[in-house]
């Protein structure tokens, strides 16, 4: 489980490619060269974190979840969250 | 002036001495080899192809030669060499050519990154292509193999050559390797005498070359335009039959199998998107190889278009 | 000074210090300077070099294709190092350890021209020796593992290098190099690595990134030269030297003031004294006159000025790729002796040399270079 405290970005510059196939998107990484199938609400998600940097309860109020649909995502989000960090597509602040 | 004009004992001096040079699809090669047994087969197998007399660019400098030392009196090996430098361990001496096609196929792979080059098979119709892709014992090269004995241009049984700029794919059209099984399979289509001698023993079992046909190889500088992206499995109890394959795992299956999508980066990405958007793409089970090429020509006379993707800019 | 063995140095040095004059080669020159850079890892730099002139669109088009392959290759590598340095950067996050970048990572987080072009295959980085315990814990837990090697070379690496054995990424099988000074600490040069620390310089706009000083970094560049054993890579490092020179006079205000005396304090006056005289004499690199001069009080005496005169340009310039060169053979040993006896105690150097010969003719698979 990661912490509450850790704040998530997508820098600016950094310049996905994609195509989208229905609910489902192809995206290539130019920074790490990986090229990975994410489904929609992720390149929402995404999209919501170029923002700035915002901490996982941040995110999920400002995509509109309300108290108790975020006690059950919580777990999807931390997830995710986790596994976009392992493959370079946010970063942590700081970075 | 093609191989297959020049004498076996012409040939052989060229290879012993300054290297036969000549040129198969893109690329000019220059072989120099002191095998014997090789001379022959390079004689039919690659006979339609241009001989290069001119000085060029040549883009893969060759040498077949014996293994050395005291191994050779019992167990005679042949070396490939790129550039004067050995690149793998050596073969017996007696599978010089498939360890040749072998090579070259190494090379092309590992330097012709102005390509994005798919692993796939490619033959073609009236400009318009059709890719195999499929894993090792899918069945691709035998299908391949199949469609040029039925009139298919060859483009290659190992890769697909596409120029990132235009997308077209560019011809190859060099022996294609056959394993095991498929080697009567192809020699049953067929009353002409297509299929060089058969390798025993090899790594990958028995193998023998489909010689490519003279209008494939003399098309060597026409690319084609990929129509159908086909992934072909044999299945002993599936009648042939095609199922469309969803773009995105098509995408994905292409980049994964390719020589060198990751060292082209976006371009590779971009480049199999839009392939897939511009063909019709299917899984083809078949049992049958007579059946499987009547489903793929009648497929061929049909046109889809598939539904373009929404895309970044 | 012109020192060549065979018929190919002459053409070969000429394309290196002008690479605009490739088109003016013959089909035959340029299909054999093609090979001679390849193997040399120098194909896209002549891309670079060439497309920065006007003489792109006038090349055979055979040539364009041998070139912009090489050069897909290096941007490739180019972002594959950016990224390296990024994960290492995220695997130390909050652990205030700051990076600094040595050899091809610092040429292209520094934005020099001559990292255009260049391959890699690994990426180096220098710690404070304190922290490395930490640092390669951080990266244990962020998906590298030291690269399996067998006892001996575990060993030989602990003791006696000046970085731990290399470390591995599970899933990029990206290796990073983690030193803690730019020599081997039981070597006979002993430069000071708190010297090199305190004079290193940011890389903007990436926090807690450094690499060495322009100066420094030239320095090293040299060391790397005349003290790796690798002289089938010598004239990468050559031209790499070359850049550096060009690119910091042009720069640094104060280059050439410094670096003499600051390779005297860094007790690399030797390597400098060499580097000087084979860029000077080989690549005809713009070196002040009072500089040369000036280096020749770090030369060595009589006989070993002319005889390293002599050998470097003989193992660094390449033969035909398909003729064996003895000459070339013969210059090579001395110099891997020599390397060996800089790094090394005798006695140590006795052991290393008898095991790494035993080894040496394993057969090697190069297929990426070579390829």
């Amino acid at each position: 489980m990661l912490p509450d405290t850790e704040r998530w970005f997508v820098p600016p510059d950094l310049q996905l490619h994609w195509h989208c196939y229905g609910e489902t998107c192809l995206v290539f990484n130019p920074r790490s060269g990986r090229t990975h199938r994410l489904e929609q609400w992720v390149m929402d998600l995404l999209e919501a974190l170029r923002q700035g940097p915002v901490s996982l309860s941040a995110l999920m109020e400002h995509l509109g979840l309300s108290q108790e649909e975020r006690e059950g995502a919580r777990e999807k989000f931390n997830r995710t969250i986790w596994e976009l960090d392992r493959l370079g597509l946010i970063f942590p602040a700081g970075l | 002036m093609k191989i297959g004009d020049h004498s076996l004992e012409q040939l052989d001096g060229q290879l012993r001495e300054a290297g036969l040079c000549w040129r198969t699809g893109p690329f000019i090669l220059r072989l120099k080899a002191d095998i014997p047994q090789l001379t022959p087969w390079l004689h039919t197998m690659y006979g339609e192809h241009p001989v290069v007399t001119e000085p060029e660019i040549i883009d893969f400098h060759l040498q077949m030669r014996r293994g050395r030392g005291l191994r050779r009196w019992w167990r005679p090996q042949v070396h490939f060499l790129l550039d004067g430098n050995i690149l793998f361990a050596p073969f017996p001496l007696d599978h010089a050519p498939p360890l040749f096609e072998w090579g070259l196929n190494l090379c092309i792979a590992g330097r012709a990154n102005h390509f994005l080059l798919l692993h796939t098979a490619v033959v073609a119709k009236g400009g318009r292509a059709m890719l195999l892709s499929g894993v090792p014992g899918s069945g691709k090269s035998t299908l391949c193999a199949a469609l040029v004995v039925k009139g298919w241009r060859l483009l290659s049984d190992e890769f697909s050559l596409v120029h990132p700029d235009n997308g077209m794919v560019y011809p190859l059209a060099r022996p294609a390797a056959l394993k095991n099984q498929s080697i009567d399979l192809i020699r049953n289509l067929t009353t002409e005498n297509l299929i060089g001698p058969a390798f025993p023993n090899t790594r990958k079992g028995t193998v023998a070359h489909l010689k490519p046909p003279a209008a494939s190889v003399q098309a060597h500088e026409q690319p084609a335009q990929p129509a159908w992206v086909i992934c072909p499995q044999y299945r002993p109890d599936r009648p042939a039959h095609l199922t469309p394959l969803a773009p995105d795992h098509a995408l994905l299956r292409l980049g994964a199998n390719a020589f060198n999508y990751e060292t082209r980066g976006a371009s590779g990405f971009h480049a199999i998107a839009a392939l897939v958007n511009r063909c019709s793409v299917h899984h083809f089970f078949h049992d049958n190889l007579e059946e499987a090429v009547v489903a793929l020509e009648s497929l061929s006379t049909r046109d889809i278009q598939p539904s373009p993707s929404e895309t970044s800019s | 000074m012109t020192l060549t063995h065979g018929t190919l140095s002459t053409p070969l040095l000429t394309l290196l210090r002008q690479p605009d004059s490739f088109p003016n080669l013959t089909l035959p020159e340029q299909d054999l300077a093609l090979r001679l850079l390849r193997r040399a890892g120098l194909l896209a730099w002549l891309f670079y070099r060439l497309q920065e002139g006007d003489s792109w669109q006038t090349l055979h088009p055979k040539v364009r294709d041998h070139l912009e392959g090489a050069r897909v290759v290096a941007v490739e590598d180019e972002r594959m190092l950016r990224w390296e340095v990024n994960r290492i950067r995220r695997a130390l996050l909050g652990t205030g350890i700051p990076v600094t970048l040595l050899k091809g990572a610092a040429y292209c987080h520094a934005g020099l021209p001559m990292a255009r072009g260049r391959l890699v295959a690994d990426v180096d980085l220098l710690f404070v020796r304190d922290d490395l315990d930490q640092v390669e814990q951080a990266l244990t837990e962020h998906g590298w593992k030291q690269v399996k090697l067998n006892s001996y070379d575990q060993n030989y690496y602990r003791q006696w290098m000046h970085e731990l054995p290399p470390m591995r990424h599970w899933e990029r099988l990206t290796e990073v190099d983690l030193h803690h000074t730019i020599l081997p600490i039981t070597g006979r040069l002993k430069p000071n690595p708190a010297l090199l620390w305190q004079d290193r310089v940011p890389v903007v706009g990436e926090s807690g990134v450094w690499t060495l000083s322009a100066v420094d970094m030239t320095l090293h560049a040299m060391v790397h030269l005349f003290h790796d054993a690798d002289f089938d890579r010598g004239l990468r490092d050559l031209v790499d030297l070359d850049g550096l020179f060009r690119h910091f006079a042009k720069t640094e205000p104060t280059f050439w003031a410094s670096l003499t005396p600051r390779a005297r304090q860094l007790g690399l006056g030797r390597p400098l004294f060499h580097a000087l005289t084979h860029l000077n004499s080989l690549m005809q690199t713009p070196i002040p006159q009072a500089v040369l001069i000036d280096s020749q009080k770090d030369g060595p005496i009589w006989p070993l000025r002319p005889l390293m005169g002599l050998l470097i340009p003989l193992a660094i310039l390449p033969g035909h790729p398909e003729r064996a060169n003895l000459l070339r053979i013969l210059a090579w040993w001395p110099l891997y002796l020599r390397s060996h006896w800089l790094k090394m105690p005798p006695t140590l150097l006795f052991s290393h040399l008898t095991h790494k010969l035993s080894r040496r003719w394993r057969p090697t698979v190069q297929n990426r270079r070579l390829v």
